[in-house]
C-alpha cells in the first residue's frame, strides 16, 4: 500500500486558502460592481429628470414671453384701434349705414381683445404666481363654468401641504384634466379633488361624461399628448397617475406626488 | 433490533467525524420543500440532496454490519456527479454550454465506466471489490471548473443584485471548497482505502470531511434563501 506523502496535506491547505479566498473576492467583487451598476443607473434617471425640467422650464418661460407679446403688442394696438374707432364712430352720422359698420367692427375689436386676454391668461397663469395655487385653482373652476358644466373644488385644507415648487406643475396638470373634461367627456359635472394620503399628495378629477379607452389613447402616438405630458411632468417628482376610466362612465384621474422631495422639488423652481 | 442498535452504536463510536459527515446531509434535508415556482435547478439540488441521503443512511448501515460498500461509493460518484451536471445544465445562460455540459456528462459516463472495469479486473470478487483509480480526479477536477466557470458569470454579467441572496452561490460556495479539499486526495484513495484497510493519513480524512459538512452546510444555507426569495 501506497502512503501520500506529507506534502499533500500542504496542497490541499494550500488549495482550501485558494477557494476560500476565491469566495470572498467574488462576493465582494460582484457587490462593488453591482453597487457600480446601480449607481450608473440612478445617475441616469436623475440626469434625465433634469433634462424634463430644464425642458418644462423653458416651456413656462416660452409661454410667458409670448403672453407678454400677445398681452403687451397686440393687446396694445387693439386698443389703439379701438379707440381711433370709436373717435371715428363718434364724428359719423348717428344712422349712416357707415356708423352701423364702425359699431359691428369695434364689437368685434371687442371680442377679438377679449381672446387675447384670455389666451394670454391661460398661457401664464398670473393669479397663480400673485395668489398662490387656491387663487389659480378657483379662477379655473370660474372660468369652466358655464351653462352646460358645473365645476366643483373640493379639499381646501390640503393646500397648505403643497410645496410653492409643486404649484405650476399640479396647476398644469389640474388645467390639462379639466380642459380635456370639458372639451371631450360632455359631463354636467366635473369635481377637482385635493387630499393628503400618508406622505403624498393626491389630486382627483372626476368627470359623469362619456369616457374613453385609456389604452387605445396610449397607443396612438398623435392622441394623448396632453395626457402623456402630465406623464412626464410626474415623471420629474417621481409620481404617478391612474387612470380610472372606460368608454361609457365618467372618468376618474388621480394624481400622486410624494410630498417630502426636496431633491426633486428644487429641480422645478 | 437490539444488536441493530448496538452495531449502529458501535460503528458509530468507532467512526464518530465519518457518521456525522454523513447525517449532516440531514441539515440541508430540513429546508427542502415549502417554495413555490421553484426554479428547475432547485429540483436536480433536492433530487442531489435526496440520493445523498439514501447513500449516506445506506452506508452507515451496511458499515455498522461491516459489509463491503465500496460498491455505493463508486455508483455515488457517478449519480452525484450527473445530478450536479444537471443543475449546472439549468444555471449556465447559453446553449452551447448547456450543450457541453450534456456532452461531458456522456463522457464522464464512459470513462467512470471504463475505469469501473479497469480498478476492479475481477468483478465477481465483491469482497476486494476496490474505488474507481481516476474518475475521483476528474470529478473533482470538473466540478471545480464548472464552479469557477459559474463564478465567473456571476462575476462578469451580475444576472443577480444581491448574491448573498441567491440559492447558487451557496450552492457552488459549498462545491468549490469541497471539491478543493478533496482534489489532492483523490488521486491516492484508491490505493488507501481499501475495505478494511487502514487509510494512512488521518489528518487528510479529517479535512475531507470538513469540507463535505462545510458542503451541506452550503446547501442548508442555499434551500433556506430559496424558501424565503419565494415565499
Ligand atoms: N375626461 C375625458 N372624457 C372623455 N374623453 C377624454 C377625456 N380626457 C381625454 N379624453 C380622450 O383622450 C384623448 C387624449 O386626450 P389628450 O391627451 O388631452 O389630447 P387632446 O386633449 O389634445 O385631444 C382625447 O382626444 C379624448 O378623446
Ligand atoms: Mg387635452
Amino acid at each position: 500500500m501506497e502512503t501520500p506523502p506529507d506534502s499533500l496535506l500542504i496542497a490541499t491547505i494550500a488549495m482550501l486558502i485558494m477557494a476560500i479566498f476565491i469566495v470572498i473576492f467574488v462576493a465582494y467583487y460582484q457587490h462593488r460592481q453591482s453597487h457600480h451598476q446601480l449607481t450608473v443607473k440612478e445617475m441616469l434617471e436623475r440626469h434625465r429628470q433634469e433634462l424634463m425640467a430644464a425642458m418644462f422650464r423653458g416651456q413656462e418661460a416660452e409661454r410667458r414671453r409670448l403672453a407678454q407679446d400677445l398681452h403687451d403688442d397686440i393687446g396694445t394696438m387693439l386698443s389703439v384701434a379701438k379707440m381711433t374707432l370709436n373717435q371715428l364712430e363718434r364724428s359719423l352720422d348717428r344712422y349712416s349705414p357707415e356708423r352701423a359698420q364702425a359699431y359691428k367692427t369695434r364689437q368685434l375689436l371687442d371680442d377679438t381683445l377679449k381672446n387675447v386676454r384670455r389666451i394670454s391668461r391661460d398661457l401664464v397663469p398670473t393669479t397663480l404666481e400673485r395668489f398662490g395655487l387656491l387663487a389659480a385653482l378657483e379662477e379655473l373652476v370660474g372660468n369652466a363654468t358655464n351653462d352646460q358644466v358645473r365645476v366643483q373644488l373640493e379639499g381646501h385644507d390640503s393646500f397648505e401641504f403643497v410645496a410653492p415648487s409643486l404649484e405650476v406643475m399640479l396647476y398644469r396638470i389640474v388645467q390639462e384634466l379639466v380642459t380635456n373634461a370639458v372639451r371631450h367627456s360632455g359631463a354636467s359635472q366635473i369635481v377637482i379633488q385635493f387630499f393628503r394620503h400618508e406622505d403624498e399628495l393626491r389630486v382627483a378629477v372626476l368627470d359623469n361624461g362619456r369616457g374613453f379607452d385609456i389604452d387605445e389613447v396610449q397607443q396612438n402616438r398623435q392622441r394623448g399628448l396632453g395626457l402623456r405630458s402630465i406623464e412626464s411632468r410626474l415623471s420629474v417628482v417621481e409620481g404617478h397617475v391612474t387612470f380610472d376610466v372606460a368608454p361609457g362612465r365618467g372618468s376618474r384621474v388621480i394624481v400622486q406626488v410624494p410630498l417630502e422631495n426636496p431633491k426633486l422639488a428644487s429641480l422645478l423652481i | 433490533m437490539v444488536s441493530f442498535i448496538e452495531a449502529l452504536l458501535r460503528h458509530t463510536l468507532k467512526f464518530p467525524l465519518t457518521v456525522t459527515t454523513e447525517l449532516s446531509i440531514l441539515l440541508p434535508l430540513l429546508f427542502v420543500g415549502g417554495y413555490k415556482d421553484k426554479p428547475p435547478y432547485l429540483r436536480w439540488v433536492v433530487i442531489f440532496i435526496g440520493w445523498t441521503t439514501f447513500r449516506n443512511l445506506t452506508s452507515i448501515v451496511t458499515s455498522s454490519y461491516r459489509i463491503n460498500n465500496l460498491m455505493l461509493f463508486n455508483a455515488d460518484l457517478l449519480v452525484r456527479a450527473l445530478l450536479l451536471l444537471a443543475m449546472f445544465y439549468h444555471t449556465f445562460p447559453y446553449t452551447y454550454e448547456k450543450k457541453a455540459i450534456v456532452v461531458v456528462g456522456v463522457l464522464f459516463t464512459l470513462f467512470f465506466g471504463f475505469d469501473f472495469v479497469w480498478s476492479n479486473p475481477n468483478l465477481s470478487d465483491w469482497q476486494n471489490h476496490r474505488l474507481n483509480r481516476y474518475s475521483y480526479v476528474v470529478e473533482n477536477v470538473l466540478m471545480l471548473t464548472l464552479v469557477l466557470r459559474f463564478f465567473l458569470y456571476l462575476v462578469r454579467e451580475l444576472p443577480v443584485d444581491n448574491l448573498l441572496e441567491y440559492p447558487m452561490f451557496w450552492i457552488c460556495c459549498g462545491l468549490l471548497i469541497a471539491h478543493a479539499g478533496s482534489v489532492f486526495l483523490s488521486p491516492f484513495i484508491h490505493y488507501t482505502f481499501v475495505w478494511n484497510g487502514t487509510f494512512k493519513l488521518p489528518v487528510m480524512v479529517i479535512i475531507e470531511q470538513c469540507v463535505e459538512i462545510t458542503r451541506n452546510i452550503g446547501l442548508a444555507i442555499a434551500l433556506s434563501h430559496a424558501r424565503r426569495l419565494t415565499l
